[in-house]
């Protein structure tokens, strides 16, 4: 019984805390059961509390049973965190050997708050590349994180530790932060669900040094689950001045209501991409995903937005380079000395950039959202490629053999952290290598609730499938 | 009958569903003083007197039938250069931008077209609104009706002076650093710079994510009909909010909660603040104690300095984009003060410009929890008199031009707070001084609420103006 609450998605958890067939103290042990089997293949966390969980899972346990008063429909589920995500109580490295270990480990993000005060269990910090710098996960601080689909494969990044954990049961729920892809290219490289909603939509704290494209959201096993989580970040933090109003969205309501008669856009390459960069299976396989939406009812149209020769590719480019040019001028020398020497090489680009350079990317980013904003107009979603290929070797910093320096290997997600979009991923087939490959399912500002609702009615019918690994208890 | 062009939009909108006057009434009667008034201030860039009548008429036949499409149905407003208006060159006071006319409206003309508002008039900006002040290569000097050798500050200056003279109730102008709320302070007229997104504008502006598009009337009341016709969504806009459906106009009357907390400060820093200004806005903070609220004086929550230093490097790494935009033969037809501001913006260093986002970041948290704490923050809008036109800033104390005259509103630029201005008293030479209420992201309603509570218990008469030279 334990092994399988490990792999239960959180909605059917919390039924059997409900009726009293399991309980959170059990789950937290099959998921430190789990991290004790696989963590030392993937290595996923930075850091881990045994002790602590399962203190507050015997915490939970009290509040389920009868007369309890349960903190939120979550209550008692065990979640992992990002490592660039403040906790208090557990540190927080931002995969980094140049942050102080020592603390002090005080206080929660707005996030991470909203987990705690609604009764969830922190297993622990999942790993991250260097201040999250790229799409893949390895870091001086922690090494490499693999992919449990295949051992020697990146996860992706740079939420890739709490994916490696979330695929195999090292944790129900995970929390990624996304600031150009980096919660929808792991999913997207491990078969899970991934959520970058609204900017803002989930407050963060402190303010990113990436400013609006950062981004935090849910990475589950199952959509209903990403909703869950939802219902309890998504809700105001007076410490983040991007926070959008409160809406009140219950985003499990709705949530089956399907596609029939949805306007959908299709871009097989965003209008951008260069197809030859796109891997054939993939665009097989998400060409196979959008007729299943077909299939559902939805009007699918086939259209990419104009973007008038703006190349996103390039003003994310010096969005981040510039920025984290900035990031390692606040370390000292002796601190830069123990920095990945690709995060370096990508702060001299950055800091050599120009001021006027920058200031045209920001100002060309606005008008990609404009154009993005008016072609959003005519679509309730935009289906497209969540990534041009699947994972790939560890120990590269981007595919294609690129440094990361250039994060446009990523085109596809990069885009929609431009424009601020709500971007989810999920997935849909598997390539000739038996690596998983992932839909992008797009739509227009605040609507969340409609990315995650169309998710669900694709994976009704295209359930997730789990990793082979996972099975091998 | 009063005068038509004397009174607000609320008050030509209830004599219209009365039918005790007409829109074609209304319209001709500002058009008339348009035409005797416009001259001495130099307000309007354009006026379209042919197509106005139009407007009004057709107007008139809606309110007949008891069909208007809303409250602001026949009632005129002007909109700033730098705003499209379809048919018209978005002029942006230079003599460089390109002259065609325009082939869409900005979502707010869009929206108050739709409302059956009647776009009448292209009010005047300092080029490209780069300045606090009226004047520009293209249009030359506008004039404060209240003192014409007087500044209606800026750059949303003809907007403030039409409005005040009596050219129409309603204007809509652009605020980047404080643009509407300066000229309605030195116009003695109410100006909202709501939330950003709050109004959706299109297209993205030279000053990027600081410009908001926001009404400036008379009175509180106007202001929130004009928000309930232009507080809607656009999806030219990506930065817009959510529709919300605020109804602005009726949450002037919403009572108030029980003794809210306002705090009050005088200065932002250390920049000099004329006598009467400061004695006007604390009387006005005073007066807020009688009115309910619990009043507190407080200190800044972040340094002013930096704020500043913030600002504008942001401004002027914008500006410097104009000499891209332009061929360099022709930058000798730019406003000096805005060549050289240009010039100034190509100085900042990259690490300046991440240095500045990396405060405006931390800025806005720290005002963010400043306002977890107070429901409402009031200061003065402009530390100084309206002061001579031709310059960019007034003297000081010190008889040195005072680079410190507008320290108060562009914070709220960078914050993306609320912020109005609603008019507080007159010094001693007769011109309006204004008093700047902010409150939280999305408080827009709470802000125009309180303006409206405060003018309603201390109102200021706007007389016929311009008055005589004196």
């Amino acid at each position: 019984m334990t092994a399988d609450l490990a792999m239960m998605p959180a909605w059917q958890l919390v039924k059997l805390y409900k009726s009293r067939k399991a309980s959170p103290v059990e789950a937290t042990k099959a998921a430190i059961a789990r991290i004790e089997a696989f963590n030392p293949k993937l290595n996923a966390f930075q850091h881990l509390d045994p002790d602590s969980a399962l203190r507050a899972a015997r915490a939970s346990e009290k509040r389920w049973k009868k007369g309890g008063k349960r903190l939120s429909d979550i209550d008692g589920v065990p979640i992992t965190i990002k490592d660039m995500v403040l906790t208090r109580g557990m540190p927080t490295r931002m995969g980094s050997l140049a942050t102080d270990p020592d603390g002090p480990w005080n206080v929660d993000a707005p996030s991470a708050a909203h987990l705690r005060a609604a009764g969830t269990v922190l297993l622990g910090k999942t790993t991250s590349p260097e201040y999250g710098w790229k799409g893949v996960t390895d870091s001086g601080l922690f090494g490499v994180t693999h992919n449990p689909w295949k051992i020697g494969r990146t996860p992706g990044g740079s939420s890739g530790g709490g994916v490696a954990a979330e695929a195999v049961g090292m944790g129900t729920l995970a929390v990624g932060t996304d600031g150009a892809g980096s919660v929808r290219i792991p999913c997207s490289f491990t078969g899970l669900f991934g959520l970058k909603p609204t900017q803002a939509r989930v407050p963060l704290w402190p303010p990113s040094a990436m400013g609006t494209l950062s981004h935090v959201g849910p990475m589950s096993r199952t959509v209903l689950d990403a909703a869950m989580m939802m219902n309890v970040m998504a809700r105001p933090d007076p410490r983040d001045p991007y926070g959008r109003p409160d809406d009140i969205e219950n985003y499990e309501k709705g949530l089956d209501k399907g596609v029939k008669g949805l306007r959908i856009a299709y871009s097989p390459n965003l209008g951008f991409v260069e197809k030859e960069r796109i891997d054939r299976d993939v665009a097989t396989a998400v060409e196979a995903a959008v007729k299943v939406f077909k299939t559902l009812g939805a009007k699918v149209v086939e259209e990419s937005p104009d973007l008038m020769g703006l190349d996103p590719r390039k003003i994310l480019n010096a969005h981040w380079q510039s920025n984290v040019a900035h990031l390692v001028k606040t370390f000292s020398e002796e601190k830069r000395a123990l920095m990945d020497p690709g995060l370096l090489k990508a702060a001299e680009v950055g800091a050599n950039l120009g001021q006027e350079t920058v200031v045209t990317a920001i100002h060309q980013r606005q008008q990609v959202a404009a154009i993005m904003n008016q072609f959003m107009a005519r679509y309730d979603l935009l289906l497209t490629p969540t990534m041009p290929m699947t994972a790939f070797a560890v120990n590269e910093n981007a595919a294609w053999g690129g440094d990361g320096v250039d994060i446009g290997w990523t085109p596809f997600t990069l885009t929609f952290n431009l424009t601020r979009q709500p971007a989810a991923t999920i997935p849909c087939g598997l390539d000739r290598e038996g690596m998983p490959i992932g839909l992008q399912i797009v739509s227009g500002h605040a609507r969340d609730a409609l990315v995650l609702r169309a998710a669900k009615a694709y994976e009704r019918v295209r359930p997730i499938p789990a990793p082979p690994l996972a099975h091998q208890v | 009958m009063k005068d038509p062009t004397r009174l607000t939009a609320a008050e030509l909108s209830r004599l219209y569903r009365r039918g005790k006057l007409s829109p074609v009434e209304a319209m001709k009667a500002v058009l008339a003083r348009t035409d005797r008034i416009n001259p001495e201030i130099n307000a309007f860039t354009r006026i379209d007197g042919k197509e106005a009548m139009a407007a009004a008429r057709a107007s008139e036949k809606r309110w007949k039938k008891g069909k208007p499409l809303s409250p602001l149905d026949g009632v005129a407003v002007s909109i700033k250069e730098l705003v499209r208006v379809r048919g018209w060159p978005a002029t942006m006071g230079s003599k460089l931008t390109d002259k065609s006319p325009a082939d869409a409206d900005a979502p707010a003309v869009a929206r108050l077209r739709e409302a059956g508002a009647i776009v009448f008039a292209q009010s005047t900006s300092s080029e490209y609104g780069h300045k606090g002040v009226t004047d520009s290569p293209l249009n030359g000097i506008t004039r404060n009706p209240w003192n014409l050798a007087r500044t209606p500050g800026g750059s949303s200056g003809g907007a403030g002076a039409a409005v005040a003279a009596g050219l129409a109730p309603l204007a809509i102008g652009t605020d980047g650093g404080g643009s509407v709320r300066i000229p309605s302070s030195f116009c003695g007229l109410v100006g909202l710079k709501a939330t950003f997104g709050r109004v959706p504008a299109w297209p993205p502006g030279l000053n990027g994510d600081l410009a908001n598009t926001g009404p400036m009337c008379r009175t509180a009341l106007d202001c929130a009909m004009v928000m309930n016709a232009i507080a809607r969504p656009d999806p030219r806009d990506p930065y817009q909010l959510p529709e919300d459906d605020t109804d602005y106009a009726r949450k002037l009357d919403a009572r108030l909660k029980k003794r809210p907390r306002v705090a009050f400060l005088l200065r932002m820093g250390d920049h000099p603040i004329d006598i009467e200004v400061a004695a006007l806005v604390t009387k006005a903070a005073r007066r807020f104690e009688k009115l309910g609220f619990k009043v507190e004086e407080v200190e800044p929550p972040f340094p002013y300095a930096q704020a500043m230093q913030s600002f504008v490097t942001h401004w002027l790494t914008n500006a410097q984009r104009l000499l891209e935009l332009y061929p360099e033969q022709r930058h000798g037809e730019f406003d000096p003060n805005l060549l050289a501001s240009a010039k100034a913006g190509q100085r900042y260093t990259l690490q300046d410009l991440i240095n500045a986002q990396a405060t405006r970041r931390e800025l806005a948290v720290a005002w963010n929890l400043f306002f977890e704490k107070y429901d409402l923050l009031l200061t003065p809008t402009v530390a100084v008199q309206p002061f001579e036109v031709g310059k960019p800033m007034p003297d000081g104390p010190d008889g040195k031009p005072n680079r410190q005259w507008s320290p108060y509103t562009a914070t709220f630029n960078l914050t993306r707070h609320p912020a109005a201005s609603v008019p507080c008293g007159l010094s001693s030479d007769g011109l309006p001084i204004g008093l700047h209420i902010v409150a939280g992201h999305y408080k827009d309603a709470s802000v125009l609420a309180a303006a409206a509570r405060y003018a309603e218990a201390h109102p200021l008469e706007i007389p016929a103006l311009p008055e005589k030279k004196k």
